[in-house]
């Protein structure tokens, strides 16, 4: 891990070569899902959460993250409808038809 | 061993979400610990810029103390006494006295790149307010120090919304920015340096 956090006034921070062990926050979106999951190493894991202590825009995104987690636990398992039966064949016409 | 921790609101671990009991109520870990994994994580004075949160407390931890480059772990733990010092009006102290020390870099990159008559504007605002407009035009007008007045910028609108990790970041990147690796520990050690004598803690822990 290397470079930068949040953006400065716009500009990435990558841009600015920065030579300190830090997470990014286009790292950290890369690896949540293995954070939540707690399969990291525990450097980076604390880099991490280093980066969740003052990076308001990734605190919000994992919130976002819960958000949704938290919507489709309510969704149960209720299964979508199938299309209906036009819909599916309109689209093994055009699979077939190559387009 | 005495260290110190930051937890939210209630005695709540920022990532455990933990709710810590009361000051003297033992806390062990199931296992053994393992860094960010399970164990009892805590702050030496020098970990404190990086932990940031509302609440700040004294812990008392038992059984081998493994060292981490930001942390310490231990298998046990209890609270001791909340440090009541930090208060958020302490924590916004702390982000605007960062944000100064960004803008004093960029003063000093002005100085440095010979824009004297610059650095000597910058170094006159009285408010970070007056900060913020300044770094931003001058970013405008000195591109060869642009970055160095961004940073100074934007530490200044972190403080001014109440933003002290942030602040405290930003400050340790505009160290950086002119000094390298060596300038950003500095940076964080003077942070943990103002935390300890603002907050009355041991700094020998």
């Amino acid at each position: 891990m290397h470079n930068s956090g949040p953006p400065i006034n716009g500009h990435p921070v990558s841009e600015f070569d920065l030579p300190v062990d830090e997470v990014t926050c286009q790292q950290f979106v890369e690896l949540v899902t293995e954070y939540f999951g707690g399969v990291l190493p525990a450097r980076t894991t604390s880099q991490i959460e280093e980066h969740l202590v003052m990076c308001d825009w990734c605190v919000t995104y994992v919130e976002q993250i819960h958000a949704t987690i938290a919507s489709l636990r309510e969704l149960g398992d209720e299964r979508p409808p199938e299309p209906p039966d036009a819909v599916l064949a309109a689209l093994r016409a055009r699979k077939a038809g190559g387009t | 061993m005495i260290a110190y921790k930051f937890l939210r609101s209630g005695r709540v671990g920022p990532f455990s979400a933990f709710q810590w009991p009361g000051p003297g109520v033992w806390v062990h870990a199931p296992l053994d610990p393992v860094a960010c994994r399970r164990g009892v994580h805590a702050c030496r004075p020098s970990d404190l810029p990086w932990w940031l949160a509302e609440e700040l407390w004294e812990i008392e931890l038992d059984g081998p103390v493994q060292s981490e480059e930001h942390k310490i772990v231990a298998p046990a733990g209890r609270l001791g006494a909340q440090i009541e010092a930090w208060t958020p009006a302490c924590a916004q102290e702390y982000a605007d006295a960062c944000a100064w020390r960004a803008q004093g870099r960029a003063v000093e990159a002005l100085a440095r790149a010979g824009h004297g008559y610059q650095a000597q504007q910058l170094a006159a605002c009285s408010t970070l307010d007056e900060v913020l407009v300044a770094a931003r035009q001058l970013a405008n007008d000195v591109p060869e120090t642009r970055i160095s007045l961004t940073i100074a910028g934007d530490g200044a609108v972190r403080a001014l919304t109440g933003a002290p990790p942030t602040s405290a970041y930003i400050a340790a990147h505009a160290a950086m920015r002119l000094d390298g690796a060596g300038g950003y520990a500095a940076e964080r050690a003077w942070q943990s340096r103002w935390l300890v004598e603002r907050l009355g803690l041991h700094a020998g822990h």
